[in-house]
């Protein structure tokens, strides 16, 4: 492990989020090079709200697995900027649904290329008078 | 029913009639005094709803947004993580390079004798060798409005970073962290400041300041 960032999100995962978030408050105001690790965490905390919300939400889209990749990552980007700047949010995981939403139903956003999906042909069968089955 | 339990019932028939609002928009319909309790529900709601846990399935989820996260963070230094944000947003989004450029031309009323010089600074500036403090609210403004990013965000993740660190508890409760001299904007090696009108406006920028 021999990224320093890495080495902290270690030592933060063993946190509560009550102990990470309090940190979080704290480093925005006052140490942002601490803050920036912390911001990390809270992020990773919120990863699976993240991709359960762009999933469910792309599903209903068409959204491709790369599509809903892509809202993920990006999600993930809003909330660390939005958590940087705003120390007043209550709840990281509805705020991390909300932006996955937003992420998805953006109407600007581009999707993948649809490729056409070719189904296979029928199989033609006869059925062949006095044969045995075997 | 208090107002947070009726609230998040609307919510919760909302949600399952698939018209849910912004969370926000609920929280708006309590008094303040109560928006954090509404929001621990909905926060709990939301959990609750996730799959089941399946160790391998999160591990991927955790490591695919390790990854994203990564992207972002690992190079900061004196524009701080404006850089991999840039990179990372363009490509979340779909957008080009050419096509960012394109639409902050037209933002800035970048004159077309000038504009080699923008795409020179911003290439520099995704490079990470434009120091945070330079960039003027004009094109941060301008970069904003294109990959849908308020201003005061893009402002925050200029910011220079130094090395990260730990915060204790201590820290978070007691006593006051440091604050760090923000480093000036004077531009790293390689790009002087021209003398034209027109080129010093564009140069300024990157380099003015906030005010610029």
């Amino acid at each position: 492990m021999r990224n320093p960032l890495h080495t902290l999100d270690a030592h933060y995962a063993a946190l509560s989020n009550e102990q990470v978030e309090a940190l979080w408050r704290h480093a925005i105001e006052h140490d942002r090079d601490a803050r920036e690790p912390l911001l990390r965490q809270l992020v990773l905390r919120a990863s699976l709200v993240i991709d359960d919300a762009c999933r469910r939400e792309g599903d209903e889209l068409g959204f491709t697995t790369s599509d809903v990749a892509r809202a993920c990552d990006e999600t993930a980007q809003r909330l660390m900027s939005r958590l940087r700047v705003d120390p007043s949010v209550h709840s990281i995981r509805a705020l991390a649904h909300q932006l996955a939403c937003e992420v998805v139903r953006d109407p600007d956003r581009r999707r993948s290329p649809t490729v056409p999906r070719l189904s296979r042909p029928r199989p033609r069968l006869r059925l062949i008078e006095g044969g045995e089955a075997r | 029913m208090s107002a947070v339990e009726r609230v998040f019932l609307e919510a919760l028939e909302d949600l399952r009639a698939g018209r849910e609002e912004p969370v926000e928009r609920y929280l708006q319909r309590v008094p303040s005094s109560e928006r954090e309790q509404l929001a621990d529900l909905l926060a709990s709601y939301f959990a609750a709803q996730q799959g089941p846990a399946d160790a391998r399935a999160n591990a991927a989820v955790y490591e695919r947004a390790l990854a994203a996260i990564d992207r972002v963070t690992a190079s900061a230094g004196p524009a701080g993580v404006l850089p991999g944000m840039l990179t990372e947003l363009s490509r979340t989004r779909g957008v080009k390079r050419r096509e960012l450029l394109e639409q902050l031309e037209e933002q800035l009323e970048v004159p077309p004798r000038a504009r080699p010089l923008l795409r020179r600074l911003y290439h520099r500036l995704e490079s990470g060798a434009v120091p945070g403090p330079g960039l003027s609210r004009r094109l941060l403004a301008a970069l904003g409005q294109t990959l849908r990013l308020p201003p005061r965000e893009l402002e925050a993740a200029s910011e220079p970073l130094g090395p990260p660190h730990a915060l204790q508890a201590a820290q978070a409760f007691g006593r006051g962290g440091q604050t760090r001299a923000l480093p000036d904007a004077t531009p790293s090696e390689g790009e002087e400041s021209p003398t034209d009108p027109e080129l010093l406006a564009v140069y300024d920028l990157f380099y003015g300041g906030r005010d610029a």
